[in-house]
């Protein structure tokens, strides 16, 4: 995901750069013909737009860039709207690469506001400097460019959409995967420090399911796997997580669950997973091991979270199964 | 994905206010006198219209695009043609066609395309006499295509991204065509190197039942045969959608007689099951199989070639690719 934001903020990057450096020679030429109030409109724009280029090369933070942006453009389309009382004819040209700029941009929702605030203020400005007809031609272009530019945006939030959500989960449970579960995990630590709270990671695998496999092959397995992780699903608090490890073990996360909390919810899990009847295999248990974080041992990292986790539970399977243990 | 790329568009508020806009100005024009541009936003309306209509129809992608594509040239031929006798107003219509372009082409040729068109608007306005508007439109047209350009960058980018994890058509569950030619070289260098068969079949409806079917009933049909194509051939059997109607099937580890028997199955099956408009569907099929030296190219025109000839000679028929054009097997009423 990193490096997607990173190509796409670097790809504004550019854009500012270019329309930055268009705009100042569009200034430039503005100068050499005489239309001298064009010129300190272009120039400004292509100064907002060169300096956002810059900002854009040092800010780290694709929100803040994002506020920078919606602020520049819309201040570049009243500047435009300003000029077109004026020179109607010539500065109208100018709102339509600022238009088509901010869909890439900025967020769709703020391109479509900017865009079409803009059409309608400038629609009007125009009939008040050039009449109806022109007016109406005018919009009828720009409303045309908002149509294709906004479907783009859209096409590319859905792909991008899609893109993460296959990136993220796990095919066969539709849980999340173990590589979503280090990235959560980071950030949860991190989070944890910071406010104090415990959170709190279980691990639990279906018992004896290599002789579940086994008996009732591979296709029984994994609808059992698919119902069991429907079933952890349903259990789980809003806010808690759901993974698995395309090999046997499940993973809940549960931040802001001290560990007295956590070993009810996973006495809970045990309980009602051994009380449900399940297809073809009939009945299951669970061994389940969990562990908590607390904030004043320091020397915690995912690898040792997720490894304490794993330890308390192969002590519960090495107990005897069906049964909750507590690590750390 | 539940709908196609054209039907995001057509569908969308902005789309439908164009075209209630472009009416707006045709009256407006019309009552300013000026029957020209009158004449030209009626066009676009239209064009734009037709596109609402015939989007909504089609539901196939590939042939919504052809349709589209031919509005678009429209479109661009009505604004240069505006801009040309006169109507400068018309200029501000230049900006949506390069993102038309680029949405209904793939890059290669939508770059031509806009190139040529770039030419003309520069040759068409240099004949204009208003240089102070010129300099303002040449430089916004150049950001303008810079931009958009960047747009498509970027869906190119997520389109490689996608491309392998989607590889099957929605509707009929064929694999795409961009991975026929990919698959089927595969395949050849695997029985080069295995020493076994390989044979393609291509497989269209009769002509006799095209003629009989609105395109919307074809379209189903195809999903029907897609559906079946994918309950009857064998796991390894890959069947791509190729020409629209046009199925190619590439079958690995069969010989040319196998696959005639399989075809002649395939060829039963259909007319028993598939049926529109209640009457029962033909196909005919035609066959290639891998000769030393041959490439994929020349096995799908081989088997198109002999797709061609069956046809021709009557529906409901298999065909054996032969270069005499001569050899006809299990041929007729099935």
């Amino acid at each position: 995901m990193k490096t997607d934001d990173q190509l796409h903020s670097r790809v504004v990057a550019t854009l500012y750069l270019l329309s930055g450096v268009l705009m100042l020679l569009l200034s430039i030429q503005n100068y050499r013909y005489g239309l001298y109030p064009l010129v300190y409109s272009a120039s400004l724009i292509a100064c907002m737009l060169i300096g956002l280029a810059a900002y854009a090369r040092f800010a780290t933070n694709p929100a803040q860039l994002n506020r920078a942006g919606v602020w520049v453009l819309s201040l570049c389309l009243v500047l435009i709207t300003k000029d077109s009382f004026d020179y109607p004819i010539e500065v109208k040209h100018w709102a339509f690469p600022i238009g088509l700029l901010s869909f890439i941009a900025l967020k769709h929702r703020a391109a479509m506001i900017l865009t079409s605030v803009a059409a309608a203020t400038l629609t009007l400005a125009l009939i008040d400097a050039e009449g109806l007809v022109r007016a109406l031609s005018f919009a009828t272009s720009y409303t045309l460019l908002i149509a294709l530019a906004s479907t783009f945006a859209q096409l590319h939030q859905q792909r991008s959409r899609t893109l993460v959500e296959l990136a993220i989960h796990e095919p066969m449970t539709r849980a999340y995967n173990y590589r979503y579960l280090e990235e959560t995990l980071e950030k949860e630590i991190c989070r944890a420090d910071r406010t104090g709270k415990s959170l709190s990671l279980l691990a639990l695998e279906i018992d004896y399911f290599p002789q579940v496999q086994d008996v009732h092959g591979t296709l029984v397995a994994n609808d059992l796997l698919n119902q069991f992780s429907e079933t952890l699903h349903s259990m789980i608090r809003a806010g808690d997580s759901e993974y698995y490890d395309s090999s046997r073990t499940f993973y809940l996360l549960l931040p802001c669950t001290p560990s007295e909390g956590v070993v009810v919810i996973a006495e809970r899990i045990r309980r009602t997973i051994e009380e449900s009847s399940w297809p073809v295999v009939d009945a299951i248990t669970v061994s389940l091991g969990c562990t908590s974080y607390l904030t004043e041992a320091r020397d915690c990292t995912v690898n040792s979270f997720i490894n304490d986790a794993n330890v308390a539970l192969i002590e519960a399977q090495k107990n005897g199964h069906n049964r909750v243990c507590h690590h750390g | 994905m539940p709908q196609s790329d054209h039907q995001l568009l057509i569908q969308s508020k902005p789309y439908f206010y164009s075209i209630v806009l472009s009416g707006g100005l045709c009256l407006a024009s019309l009552f300013a006198g000026s029957i020209l541009l009158a004449l030209l936003s009626f066009i676009l309306g239209l064009l734009l219209m037709l596109g609402k209509l015939k989007g909504a129809e089609l539901q196939e992608p590939e042939k919504a695009r052809t349709q589209f594509r031919w509005i678009t040239l429209g479109l661009a031929a009505t604004s240069l043609l505006g801009v040309y006798f006169g109507e400068s107003t018309m200029k501000v219509w230049l900006y949506a066609l390069p993102l038309l372009i680029f949405f209904f082409y793939e890059f290669k040729p939508a770059f031509s395309i806009i190139a040529l068109l770039s030419l003309v608007t520069i040759v068409v306005l240099n004949g204009l006499n208003s240089p102070f508007e010129n300099i303002q439109f040449i430089g916004s047209y150049i950001l303008y295509i810079g931009i958009s350009c960047s747009l498509v960058y970027l869906r190119e980018i997520r389109r490689k991204q996608l491309k392998p994890l989607r590889r099957t058509d929605n509707l009929t569950k064929a694999a795409t065509q961009e991975h026929l030619d990919e698959d089927l070289a595969k395949e050849v260098q695997r029985s080069e190197r295995e020493g076994s068969d390989l044979a393609v079949m291509a497989m269209a409806l009769d002509p006799s039942c095209i003629s009989k079917l609105s395109q919307k009933q074809q379209a189903e049909v195809n999903i029907d045969i897609g559906k079946l194509l994918h309950n009857n051939l064998r796991v390894f059997d890959s069947y791509y959608l190729w020409d629209q109607d046009e199925f190619l099937i590439v079958l690995p580890h069969t010989n040319s007689a196998q696959s005639i028997k399989i075809a002649n199955e395939l060829r039963i099956k259909v007319r028993k099951e598939i049926s529109a408009a209640e009457e029962s569907v033909t196909i005919s099929v035609g066959i290639a199989g891998l000769n030393v030296g041959d490439d994929s190219k020349a096995l799908v025109k081989r088997a198109a070639d002999a797709l061609a000839q069956t046809v021709a000679k009557g529906s409901n028929r298999t065909q054996l690719y032969r270069e005499d054009k001569a050899g006809d097997k299990n041929g007729g009423e099935a």
